[in-house]
């Protein structure tokens, strides 16, 4: 309907209704102040250009609008920080578990080492081996652990 | 200046806020009033005047920013027509030509042919100026305007047509050349 063809004008116009489309786009682009000029209209996309947004709010308070919109993508925006925040520190926490384990099965190894190194070497006191027992005798003349203990080392001189 | 803007002191209205509205609605807002006022720095000075007395407005909180602009803006532009003032303004075109090679031949000429339809603009009734503005200003389709205007888009597309016929017969009757 807008671009209406050169018959709906009376003859008495030296333009058509195309000439005019064309003219007065022309005239308001170069009215319009420089911060404010449209991109060029592209095929197809007549009435969808950045400021169709704004046309939606005519109707309502422009504030509540933009607060509405504001506050959905904030919930969404808070839903989805939180969902990243937990998964965070569930890798955190799983991958310092694992550590954890490796480090403590590490720490144990070390530390069996270190008793085997650091342990003093049984001395056989008895022929006999390790008796167990305070009450066998220790020596072919029938000494006793128990006896043996009572021995009193003195240093020669 | 006198009867623009609301009376009383004390707003809420916070910076950005309001620098964000600007960013949304200030070209809207020039149109509408270029649609009035049929100048485009005049129409310029009276957003920048509505948002720069927002900002100093300290009266009671404005529940619609938009319409409160428009309020402004449009007492403000009564205002300065009621004092005839006829300051000295730059040339629709002018800046948008400087430095890009223009002949200041061809910045005149330029100049004149964006005068004359301005005039032709002016004959116009306010709605079917109004109407051509959002059009072809805001590249707003027929439903947007209907929105606007309260009215269907069927009746807007009606207006529009014969808004460019009646702008045309006025260009043809002043001898207007469509380069």
């Amino acid at each position: 309907m807008t671009n209406q063809s050169n018959s709906d004008f009376p003859e008495t116009t030296a333009f058509s209704d195309s000439q005019m489309d064309g003219l007065l786009r022309n005239f308001f682009r170069l009215e319009t102040p420089t911060s404010w000029k449209l991109p060029e209209p592209r095929q197809g996309s007549q009435g969808k250009s950045a400021l169709h947004a704004a046309s939606a709010s005519m109707t309502i308070l422009a504030s509540q609008g933009v607060g509405s919109s504001a506050s959905q993508s904030g919930r969404r925006g808070v839903v989805m920080t939180g969902t990243l925040t937990v998964l965070a520190l569930s890798l955190v926490l799983i991958v310092s578990g694992q550590s954890q384990n490796s480090a403590s099965s590490a720490l144990n190894a070390t530390h069996q080492q270190d008793k085997a190194t650091s342990a003093p070497s049984m001395m056989l006191v008895s022929p006999h081996g390790n008796s167990g027992s305070a009450e066998k005798p220790v020596s072919d003349d029938g000494l006793l652990l128990k006896e043996a203990d009572q021995i009193q080392l003195n240093p020669m001189n | 200046m006198t009867d623009s803007g609301p009376e009383q002191p004390g707003n809420p209205t916070q910076g950005p806020q309001v620098e964000q509205f600007y960013r949304e609605h200030s070209r809207e807002l020039w149109a509408l009033f270029y649609s009035m006022c049929n100048d485009p720095e005049r129409a310029y000075d009276a957003v920048q005047e509505a948002f720069v007395r927002l900002y100093v407005y300290r009266g009671e909180p404005v529940r619609d920013l938009r319409a409160w602009l428009l309020r402004v803006g449009q007492n403000w532009l009564r205002d300065l027509a009621r004092k005839k003032s006829n300051s000295c303004h730059l040339l629709p075109g002018m800046d948008d030509q400087t430095g890009q090679g223009v002949s200041p031949e061809e910045r005149m000429a330029l100049a004149e042919r964006q005068a004359q339809i301005r005039g032709a603009l002016q004959e116009l009734n306010d709605d079917d100026r109004k109407v051509l503005v959002m059009k072809y200003s805001m590249d707003w389709s027929a439903a947007q305007i209907a929105t606007v205007m309260d009215c269907s888009a069927a009746a807007i597309d009606m207006r529009l047509s014969r808004a460019r016929r009646r702008l045309a017969e006025i260009l043809t009757e002043r001898g207007f050349q469509n380069d």
